[in-house]
């Protein structure tokens, strides 16, 4: 597998990441998904509430206007209660009349509508007397109703106020129809100050970039947004329609524009996802460095160690795993540095003894030969008892010059003194005893070689005098050792001998190499693992022993 | 442990961070705004005088800190928005009034807040001004600024017929001598203008000034008062100088303004108060002011056209309303108000505007404003004055005075009895 193939430095990072991520994408892509529905959903009610709000108010407006003019033209109607003259009031009675009638056009003038005049054929109006009659028949919305004789409604720029002219304003011209009377052929005109609304709306376009279009029944445009886009298909639309006249009111917010909210989310959710993951890949880093780093570190010191170099040293700073597998490492390379140095040590001097042994050695063909060939001489000049003592001779030789270092069973090993006894019998007489304890079993238990003569012969030599002394040696098992005690009774040594029994000699002394050696042979073979020991009382006797593992000779092959 | 605490926070600081995006915090307490208190003022002024009030509001703002007054700017439509905003109980809190006969029952009265505040200076004000802001002897609004009606002539026609300039304390004789003078119809030119439908409450200081009256000093009668032959005689003056020809009548539907054709060098003289002075400095019409003429040895009278302002009895915050008032008859307001004249004398002597001989007859007819105009003398005079102004209008196009009055008075009587 491919996580398989990386490093742990590297898992450690893309686990942490995972850690760190899953939530956070989670947690951003549902607070993002939520709050831009919330937004969006809320945006979507503010226009289709705009839009209703935009219709609500022009319709107010249509209704006043249309039940004003309805209730003028009713009164102006009504032949008992118009009296006007045809001509300007100039008599009491028309100024009472024309009295009358403004405040009529007064009582309809709620708190938005601009103006509420009757003009008469002639040009004269009432209505009050901020009004230019002049300014007024270059509208457009003069002429149209005067060319078609019919109502007309539109929205457009009024210029014709002495002061305080809106800037919209919502104009109803209605033809007045009469059988006689002053105002025949003349026109009610309504206007209403529709600055409210457009500022209403220009709020709408520039909070929702949205673009509000008015159009009348016709689908002529009454009013409509300046922009410099052009409409698309995929804007979003509202639309609604005024009850009176069928109006077409309708707001339009590019697409882009709408979603401008939820984008704007969706950008700071990305920046905060993206601050931390920035965040989370350096801490993620940071810790799975400093923990990877020490691992290396450790690999570094074996790869070191194994390739021997066993100066490497670990330096410990946490008390962790890691830290007490540190310290464990380093326990281990000391011990086997020290190890090292042990075996460097017995290499050492097992060359060093072979070394010496091959100084030693003298041609033993020529020594055999000759004591064969004195043997023989011997033989021949009937002296059997020299005969004999050469042939123990030769076979303790044998074993003595036989100096390929080895392990030898038990029982060869006793063999080998066994001949050294012969002689020494032949020289001694029977005045020296010898006593051996050892189980059968044990004759197949291994031991180096030559290692009890040199024993024997430091007994013959300076314990007894003349020959005479019991001699005990006895070979038993003791857990996983074997246990060899060797007792004389002879005269015994002194501390300061028996403190040096065991040490190698001067070079020039000659002799008491013999048991120097024997422990060399424990030491080549056991290592350290082998005890020898040495007791003596002078006049009394020497007490020596002897443990070193069991090993057993391969009876099999 | 460390670790979990660092993805924790930082879970948090990403999940604040898109709920603040997500919300905001619009909060829109009652009556205060930015943590400000807000206070209304209406106003009927509109244009440059709109714009003297809303200086004078951010004056009262600098020194208040936590307010903020909100002028709404009525226009024309200031009689129907405050009746309108008065029946709803929720008047601006400062207003702009000068018909008190009508509104005082929804003003707050403020004489107890003059007493227990002497900073005021109540000597301080032109006390002819107090009357047209009092009913029932109670005060209901402070004085801010005033005008009374003066001639305006134009001293280069006057040169060109070789007339000398009118001279205080002159008389009608004098002033139609004038006019006949400065009229020549082939230039359309003109020595007076009349308006063809006036205000009758511009036309009671010449009425005043033969004597005449509107109504009785009680308020009680008209008869014999309105159709006086000193009224008539008054009112009759204007419409006789049209019938003559040398007057033109001005203001009314499809005519010209009387100011736009004294801008146009084409009117000899007009009546009228402060209002369209810096107009005409501006138009650099070279031009005098004098006082009213008098009707020979009769004393002229003055009539005050005056703003004051007043606070809404259903104000919920009266105290802050007084504060804006007092500072609004303050004499550092009462000098930034240019577009009329000052109401207190010691701003008058401080700027020395008296001194200023365009500025002079003004103070003197304000000196000679002792009448109190009709309106005040009677709560159904909307009623009676509908009358009065048709037979005014028929008069300025040349007819008889006396019966038209008679009518009137006939139309009126029924309002007077209680």
């Amino acid at each position: 597998m491919f996580i398989n193939r990386l490093s742990t430095q590297k898992k450690l990072f893309i686990m942490f990441l995972i850690v760190a991520l899953v939530p956070l994408l989670t947690l951003g892509i549902i607070s993002y998904l939520q709050s831009s529905k919330v937004v969006n959903g809320k945006l979507a009610n503010y226009n289709h509430f705009a839009g209703e709000k935009i219709k609500t108010q022009l319709d107010q407006i249509l209704v006043d206007m249309y039940y004003g003019s309805s209730a003028i033209q009713q009164y102006l109607a009504d032949s008992t209660a118009v009296n006007l003259r045809h001509q300007e009031p100039k008599t009491y009675s028309d100024f009472k009349e024309m009295n009358n009638l403004e405040r009529l056009l007064q009582a309809h003038k709620k708190s938005n509508i601009r103006g509420i005049y009757v003009i008469t054929s002639s040009g004269y109006f009432y209505g009050g007397y901020d009004f230019k009659f002049d300014l007024f028949k270059k509208q457009e919305i003069w002429k149209r109703s005067v060319w078609s004789g019919n109502p007309s409604i539109g929205i457009y720029q009024p210029t014709h106020y002495k002061d305080n002219n809106p800037k919209h304003v919502l104009g109803l011209i209605v033809p007045l129809k009469y059988s006689y009377g002053v105002l025949n052929n003349g026109y009610l005109l309504i206007e209403t100050d529709v600055d409210d609304l457009f500022e209403l709306m220009k709020v709408l376009e520039k909070d929702l970039h949205s673009r509000i279009e008015i159009k009348n029944e016709l689908g002529q445009s009454l009013y409509h947004s300046t922009s410099k886009e052009a409409a698309r298909k995929d804007d979003i639309i509202w639309k609604e329609q005024t009850n009176i006249n069928n109006w077409n009111v309708e707001i339009r917010v590019p697409r882009d524009k709408f979603y401008q909210s939820s984008r704007v989310i969706f950008k700071i959710v990305l920046i905060g996802i993206g601050i931390s993951f920035l965040l989370a890949s350096m801490l993620s880093f940071i810790f799975s460095n400093q923990f990877t780093k020490k691992i290396l570190n450790l690999k570094f010191a074996i790869d070191e160690v194994s390739k021997g170099i066993f100066d490497t040293k670990l330096s410990i700073h946490t008390k962790d795993e890691i830290g007490k597998l540190s310290f464990h490492f380093n326990r281990m390379v000391d011990k086997i540095k020290q190890l090292m140095e042990e075996i460097k040590q017995k290499e050492l001097m097992k060359r060093e003894a072979e070394m010496k042994a091959i100084h030693y050695q003298i041609n033993p063909h020529l020594l055999f030969n000759t004591l064969n060939t004195i043997q023989w001489k011997a033989r021949l000049d009937g002296n059997k008892e020299i005969g004999q003592m050469l042939l123990h001779l030769s076979k303790v030789l044998e074993g003595n010059l036989n100096f390929s270092i080895e392990l030898i069973s038990i029982k060869e090993e006793l063999e080998a003194i066994e001949h050294f006894l012969v002689i020494q019998r032949l020289r001694y007489g029977d005045h020296f005893n010898f006593h051996l304890v050892m189980d059968e079993k044990l004759s197949n238990g291994l031991i180096p070689r030559m290692t009890l003569q040199p024993m024997l012969e430091n007994i013959f030599f300076h314990a007894f005098e003349d020959g005479e002394g019991i001699i005990e040696l006895e070979i038993l098992e003791s857990g996983e050792y074997f246990r060899l005690s060797l007792k004389d009774n002879g005269k015994g040594m002194s501390q300061d001998k028996l403190n040096t029994l065991f040490t190698r000699p001067e070079d020039n002394v000659r002799g008491g190499i013999g048991l120097y050696n024997v422990k060399q042979k424990f030491q080549i073979y056991f290592g350290k693992d082998f005890l020898i020991r040495a007791d003596s009382v002078l006049t009394q006797g020497t007490f020596i022993t002897i443990s070193w593992p069991k090993r057993w000779r391969d009876t099999r092959g | 442990m460390k670790k979990k605490r660092i993805w924790f926070s930082l879970l948090v600081a990403v999940f604040v961070l898109v709920m603040s995006a997500c919300s905001s915090n619009n909060s829109s307490g009652d009556g205060k705004k930015d943590g400000k208190t807000i206070l209304r003022f209406a106003t009927w002024d509109t244009g440059d005088t709109l714009k003297i009030q809303q200086d004078i509001a951010k004056e009262f703002e600098k020194e208040n800190k936590d307010v903020k007054v909100q002028v709404e700017a009525y226009g024309d439509g200031f009689d129907q928005k405050i009746a309108a905003s008065f029946g709803a109980k929720n008047p601006p809190d400062v207003m702009y009034m000068w018909d008190f006969t009508t509104y005082h029952q929804s003003l707050e009265p403020l004489d107890s807040y003059v007493e227990k505040d002497p900073d005021i200076k109540m000597d301080d004000f032109y006390e002819g001004l107090f009357n047209y802001s009092k009913v029932d002897k109670k005060l209901y609004g402070m004085p801010a600024g005033f005008s009374t009606m003066v001639v305006y002539y134009n001293k280069k026609l006057f040169d060109q017929y070789n007339i000398p300039y009118p001279q205080e304390g002159w008389t009608w004789d004098e002033f139609l001598e004038s006019a006949k003078k400065l009229t020549d119809k082939s230039k359309k030119q003109y020595g007076f203008s009349v308006t063809s439908e006036p205000d009758t409450y511009d036309l009671q200081s010449l009425v005043w000034s033969n004597g005449g009256s509107f109504i009785s000093d009680d308020g009680k009668q008209i008869d014999g008062v309105m159709n006086s032959p000193e009224t008539i005689e008054a009112i009759q003056l204007y419409g006789d100088m049209v019938k003559d020809g040398i007057a033109v009548l001005t203001g009314g539907k499809n005519q010209q303004s009387a100011s736009d054709i004294f801008k146009s060098g084409k009117l000899g003289m007009l009546i009228s108060g402060i209002w369209p002075i810096q107009g005409y400095k501006d138009a650099k019409v070279d031009f005098g002011t004098v006082m009213m003429p008098s009707f020979g040895s009769k004393p002229v009278k003055g009539l005050i056209s005056s703003s004051s302002i007043s606070i809404a009895k259903d104000s919920k915050q009266k105290e802050l309303a007084w504060k804006f008032v007092k500072f609004y008859s303050s004499e550092k307001a009462i000098k930034m108000r240019t577009a009329d004249l000052p109401v207190r004398k010691s701003v008058v002597a401080e700027t020395k505007v008296m001194e200023d001989a365009l500025y002079k007859p003004f103070y003197t007819m304000l000196e000679n404003a002792t009448n109190t105009p009709a309106f005040l003398l009677n709560k159904n005079w909307n009623e009676v004055n509908r009358n009065l102004s048709a037979a005014i209008n028929a008069v300025m196009l040349g007819q008889n005075g006396k019966p038209l009055f008679d009518k009137a008075v006939k139309d009126s009587e029924k309002y007077l009895s209680k």
